[in-house]
């Protein structure tokens, strides 16, 4: 066996058995053939290709599966919910303690550098708006220059609450993983309903108030209250979800339930992180009946064999 | 079904419309149609058949050894047919509008 073959066929244990018992030869062969004319060996390009596909196909995340197809909906209105979610920390969150003298040092008139990163988000969505099929750098880009950002003011000024930014940095995650990489619809009003929604559901849940000052702002409450009033978010999503079910859109009825995925995990992390809050009940329930809808998503994403027919005619028409 | 066939997807169709092809026939034909312009890697065109073969577009169409290797053939269903013949009318179509206009402008000869 040559070396170049050898490493083809490492590659196909990224793929599950029984995808790699009915394909496997044939995408050796395919590589084989391509390295042949690519010559001294195959590509870079080619095998991490096949590696990347492998991963997504042992993980459903393809665009046959209702992993995959949830991925593509959720996607851009993932990005939409975060720049919508970033404008209400920028509204409710910093401008009511723009120029704070309590809180030193600032961020320019800010007390935070959330501002900065919020923009980066808003940003991103008008790009992704312009030129969909970049979602999936424009996401990777918004969630790095995050994570970078929260992890240096932490060093050098006031960090924004790392709640907000875990789910921020979450809804970029759709974009990421969603296996239709050649997107070119916009879907701007779905997307800039789910983001609208947000902004009107963090303001009624959050009880917010525009008046200046650190005690008004969401910064003083806002996580508290997100995690305090999440049931009554739950039972909105669980009526939607159950909706969008029966009506046989159980495509966005997954999306929904992806969506939803950071806000009822905070539910619970938040006050689990901390000492004197209690883990709410209802939030523990809702953590339990999204992880059993993620398992069965992600269940019935699993790669199956095709059916015998196409197996017969394959070697019906065998050439051997 | 396809909802909205993209570049790649068209190319591949083109490509099968000569008759049953091979993996890496199929990406030499995508790269030929489209001069050099659309290199399709192995893993994306996997991601594209299964896709293809799930909506109905193409379908198996036998295999061979050829030196050792196994070689899986695909073709069109008669619904990727039509499609892709739908979609030849309607770029088609649509560039002899974009000539036409750009000859009354006087922008091509």
């Amino acid at each position: 066996m040559t070396k170049g073959l050898e490493r083809s066929r490492q590659l196909l244990k990224f793929y599950p058995k029984a995808y790699r018992e009915e394909r496997g030869e044939e995408i050796v062969t395919t590589l084989q053939e391509a390295a042949e004319a690519r010559v001294p060996r195959a590509s870079l390009g080619d095998q991490l290709s096949v590696a990347q596909y492998g991963l997504r196909v042992r993980l459903g995340l393809t665009s046959e599966t209702m992993f995959g197809k949830a991925l593509d909906i959720a996607a851009i209105p993932g990005l939409v919910m975060g720049a919508f979610l970033g404008l209400y920390l920028l509204i409710l969150g910093d401008l009511p303690v723009v120029n704070s003298k309590f809180f030193s040092p600032n961020f320019g008139p800010f007390l935070t550098v959330g501002p900065l990163l919020y923009l980066i988000w808003i940003l991103g969505v008008v790009v992704v708006f312009e030129w969909p099929q970049f979602r999936r750098r424009v996401a990777g880009a918004c969630m790095t220059l995050t994570i970078v950002g929260e992890l240096l003011a932490k060093l050098a000024h006031r960090n924004p609450n790392v709640w907000e930014i875990a789910i921020l940095v979450s809804l970029g995650v759709p974009s990421l993983l969603a296996p239709d990489v050649y997107v070119t619809r916009r879907r701007v009003l779905p997307s800039l309903s789910v983001g609208l929604a947000t902004f009107a559901a963090l303001f009624l849940v959050t009880d917010s108030h525009t008046s200046p000052g650190f005690f008004n702002s969401f910064y003083w409450y806002g996580t508290y209250e997100i995690a305090h009033r999440q049931p009554y978010v739950d039972a909105v999503l669980l009526a939607l979800f159950v909706v969008l079910w029966v009506t046989k859109r159980r495509e966005v009825a997954s999306a929904a339930l992806i969506l939803s995925s950071p806000w009822i995990i905070v539910g619970v992390a938040y006050p689990l992180s901390l000492r004197y809050l209690n883990v709410g009940v209802l939030n523990v329930v809702a953590l339990i009946a999204w992880a059993v809808g993620m398992v069965l998503i992600v269940t019935t994403s699993r790669y199956r064999p095709r059916p015998p027919a196409s197996i017969e005619l394959s070697a019906l028409n065998s050439g051997t | 079904m396809i909802k909205e066939m993209r570049e790649p997807t068209f190319l591949v169709l083109a490509t099968l419309a000569e008759g049953k092809k091979h993996g890496y026939a199929i990406i030499q034909g995508v790269a030929s149609l489209s001069e050099g312009e659309v290199a399709l890697k192995a893993g994306t065109l996997y991601a594209m058949l299964d896709r293809l073969t799930f909506d109905g577009v193409i379908e198996l169409a036998g295999e061979e050894i050829v030196e050792g290797r196994l070689r899986r053939y695909y073709e069109l269903t008669p619904e990727g047919t039509t499609m892709l013949a739908d979609e030849s009318k309607r770029r088609v179509k649509v560039s002899n509008i974009a000539l036409r206009r750009l000859r009354f402008v006087g922008g091509f000869a």
